[in-house]
């Protein structure tokens, strides 16, 4: 049973293969941007900064980092811990047999399948000031009073919390079914015959079996979500204000509109730095 | 107690399809409404008459959706396929064989670590790249990248399903005088049947949606349907075009749909149990 | 049993859809492939005596034809221009290929080619506030000889002045030819205003808006209508509304001189005041989070009597379906110091790095040539004085060209759109009720210092 280690070359060569070839030369240049002082826009000369943009970014706030790093905590936070929570419910709703779960199961991909500035163009119809839009409507008509919701902070935090919420939820719930399917029967079995609770049955037999899924849909989507770009860009553009620019938007308006892609390079790099470090946080808490 | 039990979980199925339904529903609505109805209170003269004007600016307007589709179609369907078999190979070469640990962790982490790097970082080396070699608005290109963040994330999905598998199960086949090459595909494979559907789903909804890299590296070619539709943002000189945006939305959803739907029966033919006994 | 059965149908349909996709991805590269050109030829063969005329099919290498690339913003013009393409083709023999990306997009896309110093596009469209970016960038360059050299061709004169000072030239050379125009002026629902007892000269001044919202405005509000719309949700609109504030009330971003900034001058901050003041107390709600679209969209629907707005959004309104068709008239902004219609527009420009200059120069002719601006100005407004004279622009055409002779242009020094990012925040969160004029100037003030000095355009 000794380890073949040819075999496991050939079987990991051809990602590795792809993967080198397509992202070592960028990340480095990525690096090496973020070194130096690479501006376009300007005809200023390129000269060698070492860390002064990172430094940069950290104290100085025109550069927006530690404002839009707590607008990604916020965005993210919350998309993700509702995405997780309603994911597994959903899962452990459609691991059931009952008549028309079939029909779920089709259409929970639903949300997926959307692109995301078609729906983020919907929802922003939707969630329109005025008494027009469908969301106002509605509440109009149980009595409440019209939001103005992309032109206040919170609200329109919320409404890209709700629209990330509706299309990446199916994503979480393919994951946690799948893990779901793969259980193994009997311990569950067991479980009911002692005459265990679902309750019970779902502290102490699904949760740990499924942790390490756990774990992976939770970094999964930790990992896009700090990438959120699409939803931004269609439905609020960042406003009002500032109040809707995670990291990756504020990089992008670094880049494209200030023209610092040194900044942006440095910036991106921080992040993914933190990201890299609480994964292996997670992973190593779940692999235990 | 079963009754209430019952009474929730349909309670519950109901809200979910109202849930996942409504902004569909409204997308379906609003393609089927013209300019001025858009933005009319919910009424009558609201929903009616309806007009297909928006469908037909997509085949006439000048967007070029057809082809758009269809590249969508090619590049989505290659890269999954792509990814699962690589992306599963490679993980069950980082979950099983006994490699020394830490090779395993670095080639993990750096394998992870391109998924999680925004693409805006590289966005304009790989313009040059891709500009250089010719890869530019070409479907090669478009695939090269996708599996860019695809491997990464079957790698990290196929780990985790692979870990619910006991070693037991290797162990049996390889006595049984199986290469390891087909454990994995006689033993593994039918077990995680449904974690690489759900992979090889997952990821051709992720390249069908996925817009920055499109932008920047596809021309009139290899555009995708993304990109087709990001065409409908609002613009200096206009508004949104809602109708047209709606409308692609609704294209945009099918044929995705309808492989779903067809996926769907490998899903539920759920997993056979007790391998190893039998 | 079973199982096997279960993966031998799964391979077979991975099979089969490999198989489809080859066959996809083959026959679509076939589709996209060029025929070759199947030429006649025919040779005189003599031989002694005798002649003889042998004709012979040679298959020749196709002639490539000239093609050139064109990237130009997604707007109703840019499209309408890309159905008489063949137009051009016939009149040329060139190929275009023209893209159009919405505004945002075009601005990255542009961006990233240019940067990596590519040769495709071979025109550019530039935005008047990109223009220093651009050429400072070294990406494009001054025309002036080719206009010079094409000067009855191209009909200098028939492009409206300021236009040409505001969109075309930069550093006093001229980089592109100007395309769309934008200016703006002011639109009111005549027959609401009729309905009061106001009309076009109440409007003459701002302090005589603001009296006439603040009139019509209880009467509105029953009907669910408001006096006034603005642009305030952050981006390029929020600023350009604030900076025909700016201007109507004396004031400006900088001094052109020494470019030290100015934008918390007792002007700025009380225009800043005045656009809040109009849109809390007389204006639509939503205009915070109201861009062009949504604003345009409440003129349309009769939500809003009144709007400062860039001329652009006139077609629309004309169009048979709109509600208010026939209903309101454009006349030129309300002055408080002066008149400052803020403009904009954009030009076609050659890309540095093409290698078809010649072509895409004959395709910038031909797209701002007076024929097809009147073509496109049925969709959209152009920058010729001949593209306004079609009789149905006639509630706005004098408006307009009024304006866009007293243009008021914006910066387009390279800093400029990274100041006009952080304008249209400020705006925002005024309008939103965030913070003070005083303060969001304040703000913007130190704001700018930076950058210019950094620039090196501010000496401090």
């Amino acid at each position: 049973m000794q380890l073949k280690n040819k075999e496991a070359l050939l079987l990991l060569a051809p990602s590795i293969l792809i993967l080198l070839v397509t992202t070592i030369f960028p990340f480095l240049y990525c690096i090496w941007v973020s070194l130096n002082n690479i501006i376009i826009f300007y005809p200023v000369p390129n000269t060698f900064k070492g860390l002064q943009n990172y430094i940069d970014s950290l104290t100085n706030p025109i550069y927006g980092f530690w404002k839009s790093a707590y607008t990604t905590l916020i965005f993210t936070g919350s998309s993700i811990l509702l995405e997780f929570i309603l994911g597994l419910a959903i899962a452990l709703l459609l691991n059931k047999e009952f008549k028309g779960v079939g029909f779920l199961r089709s259409i929970i991909v639903i949300p997926l399948l959307v692109s995301p500035v078609s729906i983020g163009l919907i929802f922003r119809l939707m969630f329109q000031s005025g008494s027009w839009s469908l969301v106002n409507y509605i509440l109009k008509s149980i009595g409440m009073s019209p939001f103005n919701w992309l032109a206040e902070r919170s609200l329109a935090m919320l409404v890209l919390i709700i629209t990330d919420t509706w299309q990446w939820t199916p994503l979480m719930v393919l994951i946690f079914l799948a893990g779901l399917r793969m259980l193994p029967q009997e311990p569950f079995d067991a479980a009911s015959v002692d005459g265990a609770s679902s309750w019970q049955i779902f502290r102490y037999l699904t949760v740990p079996m499924l942790k390490e899924m756990m774990a992976i849909a939770f970094l999964l989507r930790l990992m896009d979500s700090l990438k959120t770009f699409d939803i931004i860009y269609v439905v609020t553009l960042g406003g009002p204000g500032e109040a809707t620019q995670n990291l990756n938007y504020n990089a992008f308006l670094q880049s494209f509109v200030f023209g610092n892609l040194s900044i942006a390079a440095a910036q991106i790099l921080m992040l993914t730095v933190v990201v890299i470090i609480i994964s292996s946080i997670i992973l190593r808490m779940v692999r235990r | 107690m079963k009754k209430f039990n019952n009474l929730l979980i349909y309670i519950s199925a109901f809200l979910l399809i109202l849930w996942i339904l409504t902004p569909i529903a409204w997308m379906l609505l609003i393609s089927l409404e013209n300019q001025s109805q858009i933005f009319l209170e919910p009424s009558m003269e609201k929903f009616f008459p309806i007009t297909f004007e928006n469908y037909i600016y997509l085949f006439v307007g000048g967007t070029d959706f057809v082809r758009t589709m269809i590249n969508s179609s090619i590049i989505a369907t290659i890269t999954s396929i792509l990814a699962t078999i690589i992306g599963t190979m490679a993980a069950y070469a980082i979950q099983r064989l006994p490699l020394s640990p830490r090779i395993k962790n670095n080639v993990f982490f750096w394998i992870v670590s391109q998924r999680i790097t925004p693409f805006l970082a590289v966005i304009i080396p790989f313009y040059i790249l891709y500009s250089q070699t010719g890869l530019y608005d070409t479907y090669y290109g478009m695939v090269l990248a996708y599996l860019l963040f695809t491997i990464p994330f079957t790698v990290f999905s196929m780990v985790g399903y692979l870990n619910e598998i006991p070693k037991e199960i290797d162990e049996a086949a390889l006595i049984d005088g199986c290469s390891r090459i087909g454990i994995l595909y006689r033993v593994i494979l039918p077990v995680c049947r449904a974690g690489i559907v759900t992979v090889t789903l997952l990821n051709f909804a992720l390249c069908w949606n996925e817009l920055l890299m499109a932008l920047i590296l596809t021309g009139e070619h290899a555009r995708t349907v993304a990109v087709a539709a990001a065409l409908f943002l609002p613009s200096a000189g206009r508004g949104a075009m809602w109708g047209p945006a709606a409308a692609i939305g609704i294209f945009f959803m099918l044929p995705v749909l309808l492989l779903s739907v067809f996926i769907r029966k490998n899903l539920i033919r759920g997993l056979t149990m007790g391998i190893v006994k039998g | 049993m079973g199982e096997e059965k279960k993966i031998n149908r799964r391979d077979y349909l991975k099979y089969t859809g490999a198989a489809i996709g080859g066959l996809v991805v083959g026959g679509a590269l076939g589709y996209l492939a060029k025929p070759a050109e199947v030429v006649e030829k025919t040779a005189t063969v003599t031989a002694p005596g005798v002649e003889k005329t042998v004709t012979t099919t040679v298959t020749a290498p196709a002639k490539p034809a000239e093609s050139i690339s064109v990237y130009m913003v997604a707007e109703p013009a840019p499209e309408a221009t890309k159905k008489i393409l063949d137009l051009f083709k016939k009149k040329t023999g060139i190929d275009v290929t023209l893209e159009v990306y919405p505004y945002p997009t075009l601005q990255t896309k542009q961006a990233t080619v240019l940067s990596a110093g590519s040769a495709t596009p071979d025109v550019v469209m530039v935005d008047d506030v990109w223009l220093g970016q651009y050429y400072e960038s070294g990406w494009v360059e001054p025309i002036d000889d080719l206009v010079e050299r094409d000067k009855t061709e191209i009909n200098f004169d028939d492009f409206i002045p300021g236009i040409v000072e505001g969109n075309m030239k930069y550093k006093g050379k001229i980089i592109g030819l100007a395309h769309l125009s934008a200016i703006y002026i002011f639109y009111y629902r005549e027959d609401i205003l009729e309905q009061f007892g106001y009309s076009a000269k109440d409007l003459d001044t701002y302090d005589g808006v603001y009296e006439v919202a603040k009139a019509m405005k209880p009467d509105l509000e029953k009907k669910n209508m408001y006096p006034i719309g603005l642009m305030g949700a952050r981006g390029v609109q929020a600023t350009c509304c604030y900076y025909h504030f700016l201007g109507t009330f004396g004031g400006r971003v900088y001094d052109p001189e020494t470019f030290k900034p100015e934008i918390n001058s007792p002007e700025a901050v009380e225009a800043l005041e005045f656009e809040a003041k109009l849109a809390k107390e007389v204006g639509i709600p939503s205009i915070p989070s109201d861009d062009y679209g949504e604003l345009q969209a409440n003129f349309l629907n009769g939500r809003i009597a009144m709007m400062p707005a860039w001329h652009n959004m006139a077609p629309v309104l004309l169009l048979p379906e709109s509600p208010v068709k026939g209903k309101w008239r454009g006349i030129p902004v309300p002055k408080k110091v002066r008149r400052a219609p803020t403009l904009g527009g954009w030009c076609l420009s050659i890309n540095k790095f093409s290698k078809k200059k010649d072509a895409a120069w004959e395709f910038i002719k031909w797209a701002t040539s007076a024929d097809v601006s009147v073509y496109c100005a049925k969709y959209q407004d152009m920058s010729r004085y001949s593209a306004f004279a079609d009789p149905s622009k006639a509630c706005y055409a004098s408006g307009s060209t009024t304006d866009l002779e007293l243009a008021w242009p914006r910066p387009n020094i390279p800093p400029w759109p990274a100041m006009s990012d952080l304008i249209g925040i400020a705006v925002n969160r005024v309008l939103a009720g965030e913070t003070t004029a005083k303060a969001a100037c304040d703000d913007l003030q130190a704001k700018f210092v930076e950058i210019l000095k950094s620039a090196g355009y501010y000496k401090g």
